[in-house]
């Protein structure tokens, strides 16, 4: 510190030195009510500079007037200067303006972050109902759900994950209706999150997920507020963050994957149809390739004589054995569908158009693999994806391996086992400590009925319940 | 170890139980001794099976089983799921997977219930639920043999002797054979449950018209000299249907039959881990793992034709001695000594 540098530049100085001089952090002194030097600080990358202007003039009025609460207002506060805060809030994108004589800072609460505007989820679309999607911005998010919950019990909480990142993430549930042991747990779980940098849902799931390594997710995750509200009336607790347009709804059940919002926005009959024909598609997706294989490998006599005699001379002449012809057309299908993501849309359609048809024919063509086995793989393919949640899709496709390996080894009783061991998978499997096969296990034969079935909406008074501790911890 | 079991919960354990095992296999021995009769000899013993079930209801808080009873509970039934493990091995190899070595398949039935026993109880308990599923198929497969039945097989019934109908009669007994679990899964039902009267009637009656249905099914479908020269005729029945898009069947119903054969296994396992972690609880992982390989080493030496031919030949005793003889004996001694289950929890 050299002798000529008065207060305000010795402070401007250190302001800047502990932002490391960042070319949008802006400190400069200004001039306040009755000849006093001020600092104003902001980051100008995330500040909606106007409108703080139009409250610097408000200010100074209203100081003019000798107003008592002159500083505060919806934006605005003034609290004593803390170092450590000023830092916070400015990275928070506030405006801070510090006054050296009182020792105060004033906060402007209006921070300009980019974000998209609302539109209609990429991987949820519905064919009737809300065209509208979350964003990553809290506010927005808010707004589109308590447009549809008008009620003071809808309540939303925060709490900030990340030492350095800072990241404020958002859990909403409907008090009185909520399972009060699920939200202590997410309370818990996120209190105990310990971590530098926090960027994304996924990592958010895996903290508060009960089994991080089970291949099905435990939490469900939407774009959708319309889903959303559905699932906080159930009793679940929603989880949103600033930094994604996906929301984490717990505990859910593995049958809440199967559901749509467009089987409630449709006509009962044909909402229940398709719901039925969606887990069917479950059953398909993972054991159809298996049973094909233990067939040609092993059971050939399963199938009766006029079928049987096709197969044999479709794959009479292929030089692999099934589970090598399966595996090949199942990688191209998983590299098919990883470029078709990465790619803009318009090219992502071409590649599945020249993958399936053309690679497809000359796949056969070329004598890798049989006709049969195309079939197979395809309407497998097309079951997996008619699941609606795409992260219990990526399941289902990953699944389907280790039952095409066991069948490939050992036949019908290599499915049995695995199905056996996949079945006590999901019987241990929890989500926020609730069971995940709810309501068949616990087994509630009303619940299950309606599993299956969408019914109309006769009774609006009584609010469905997914979850019933009492009944669950029966057994 | 400690369960809080539902009604429906308790009830699809002890139906997984009484049927898992035995369902293709007791209807030959039943048939073959009890001739035309058979059917009606198997209503008989059942009466008598509700009516023993009914008794249990009663006075299953006097069923403590001390230090000896466990020890004789625990071979038998060591031995009894090495047997079933021996014989579902069997019944794999003679129908699906011939080829398959002894020791694969010995891995494949009991990986899946050392995984299921080393998970919480609650899984052990609520597997059984997809045994429902299962019926279904099941009937709906018997059922496209209809056209083929001889409703004359069932007549005349007076022909059968008095031998005939005792050994039919034990037989028949031999269907219900673990209701020794009824007595050990009792008390853990929760208390506010209603399991006598209707509820329990239901029950043997659902249990009663499954292994009826079996048994009329064969009856309808074969000739009496014919049950000399198959073991598993609900095997043969299927074997013999062609529908549209199956040929065999009987491929499909061994396939699921393996599936609830390893939920028996669960289950039963399930009824020995209550017992025996009861009061010791040190080890408990390592104990489940050493008997799944005691199951294993015995399954392994027993799993031949012969040894299973033979076996099966005695396998009416079992219900005689640990179903019924030495549960009355522990019943009506702890009632004579005024002991319930209540004054041994504490």
């Amino acid at each position: 510190m050299t002798e000529e540098q008065n207060p305000e530049q010795v402070i401007l100085t250190k302001l800047k030195d502990s932002f490391y001089n960042s070319a949008d952090f802006v400190a400069k002194p200004i001039s306040w009510w009755d000849n006093e030097v001020a600092i104003l600080c902001f980051y100008s990358s995330i500040v909606n500079k106007a409108d703080v202007e139009r409250i610097m003039y408000f200010f100074k009025e209203h100081l003019r007037d000798d107003n008592m609460y002159w500083g505060e207002s919806i934006y605005t506060s003034v609290i004593p200067l803390d170092e450590k805060q000023l830092a916070k809030f400015l990275c928070d994108g506030e405006t801070i303006i510090v006054r050296l004589k009182t020792r105060e800072m004033i906060r402007i609460n209006l921070p300009e972050m980019a974000y998209r505007q609302t539109d209609e989820p990429a991987s949820e679309h519905v064919l009737q109902g809300s065209r509208e999607g979350l964003v990553e911005n809290f506010d927005v998010n808010i707004s589109l759900i308590r447009k549809r919950v008008k009620s003071h019990r809808l309540v939303v909480k925060q709490k900030t994950i990340g030492y350095e990142t800072n990241t404020t993430v958002y859990y909403l549930y409907m008090e009185q209706l909520v399972d009060e042991e699920a939200l202590q747990l997410v309370e818990e779980r996120l209190d105990k999150i310990k971590v530098d940098l926090f960027y994304s849902t996924g990592q958010l799931t895996d903290y508060m997920e009960d089994s991080v390594w089970s291949p099905f997710p435990q939490l469900l995750k939407t774009e959708r507020p319309d889903r959303i509200i559905a699932s906080l009336h159930e009793g679940k607790i929603a989880i949103l963050s600033d930094l994604s347009t996906t929301a984490i709804i717990g505990p859910t059940s593995f049958f809440s994957f199967y559901q749509t919002p467009d089987d409630f926005n449709g006509r009962a009959v044909t909402g229940s149809f398709y719901r039925i024909l969606r887990i069917f598609s479950f059953i398909i997706a993972i054991f159809l390739p298996a049973f094909y294989i233990a067939i040609v490998s092993f059971h050939f006599e399963i199938l009766p004589l006029e079928l049987s005699n096709q197969i044999k001379s479709d794959i009479e002449n292929i030089p692999y054995r099934p589970i090598l012809e399966a595996v090949i057309l199942e990688m191209t299908i998983e590299l098919i569908r990883e470029a078709s993501i990465r790619l803009p849309t318009s090219v992502g359609q071409t590649i599945g158009i020249v993958g399936g048809l053309v690679i497809g024919d000359a796949i056969v063509s070329a004598g890798l693999v049989s006709n049969m086995m195309i079939i197979i793989v395809a309407f497998t393919a097309i079951s997996s994806y008619v699941v609606p949640s795409t992260e219990m899709n990526s399941s289902i496709r990953f699944l389907r391996f280790p039952f095409m390996i066991l069948a490939a080894f050992f036949g019908f009783i290599g499915i049995a086992f695995g199905a056996i061991i996949l079945l006590i998978h999901l019987l241990n499997l929890t989500s926020l400590k609730r069971p995940y096969l709810t309501p068949i296990i616990p087994f509630n034969p009303k619940a299950i009925f309606k599993i299956f079935i969408r019914m109309p909406f006769f009774k609006p008074s009584k609010h469905p319940k997914s979850f019933s501790p009492n009944e669950d911890g029966k057994s | 170890m400690n369960i809080q079991l539902t009604r429906i919960q308790f009830f699809i354990i002890i139906f997984t139980l009484f049927t898992g095992f035995v369902y293709i296999s007791i209807q030959t021995p039943i048939i073959s001794h009890g001739k035309r009769s058979a059917w009606l000899i198997f209503i008989a013993s059942s009466i008598f099976i509700y009516l023993l079930l009914v008794f249990y209801e009663k006075t299953y808080k006097y069923f403590i089983l001390g230090k000896v009873t466990t020890m004789i509970y625990h071979l038998y039934w060591l031995f009894h799921l090495s047997f079933a493990v021996a014989y579902s091995m069997y019944i794999v190899s003679t129908w699906i997977s011939p080829y398959t070595p002894k020791i694969a398949l010995l891995f494949l039935f009991l990986l899946p219930s050392l995984y299921a026993s080393l998970s919480r109880a609650e899984t052990a308990v609520n597997v059984g639920i997809v045994f429902g599923i299962f019926i279904f198929f099941f009937i709906f497969f018997v059922l496209n043999a209809y056209e083929d039945f001889e409703f004359r097989n069932l007549l005349p019934i007076g022909e059968s002797g008095w031998k005939d109908w005792m050994w039919g009669s034990l037989y028949s007994l031999n269907a219900y054979r673990n209701a020794e679990c009824y007595l050990i899964l009792r008390k853990f039902v929760m208390k506010d449950e209603k399991i006598s009267g209707m509820p329990l009637f239901i029950f043997i009656f659902s249990l009663f018209a499954m292994f009826l249905f079996s048994i009329l099914s064969v009856m309808l479908y074969f000739s009496m000299e014919e049950f000399n020269l198959i073991s598993e005729p609900i095997l043969y029945l299927l074997h013999a249907q062609e529908v549209t898009f199956v040929k065999r069947l009987d491929l499909i119903f061994v396939f699921i039959w393996v599936f609830i054969t390893i939920i028996t296994l669960i289950n039963y396992i399930l009824v020995v881990r209550l017992v025996h972690f009861q009061k010791v609880r040190k080890f408990a992982k390592s104990r489940i793992v050493i008997y799944h390989l005691f199951i294993f080493v015995i399954a392994y030496f027993i799993a031949k034709f012969e040894s299973i031919q033979m076996i099966r030949q005695y396998y009416w005793i079992p219900f005689l001695v640990f179903g019924l003889l030495l549960p009355i004996l522990i019943i009506s001694w702890n009632k004579i000594r005024g002991r319930t289950i209540f004054d041994s929890s504490k």
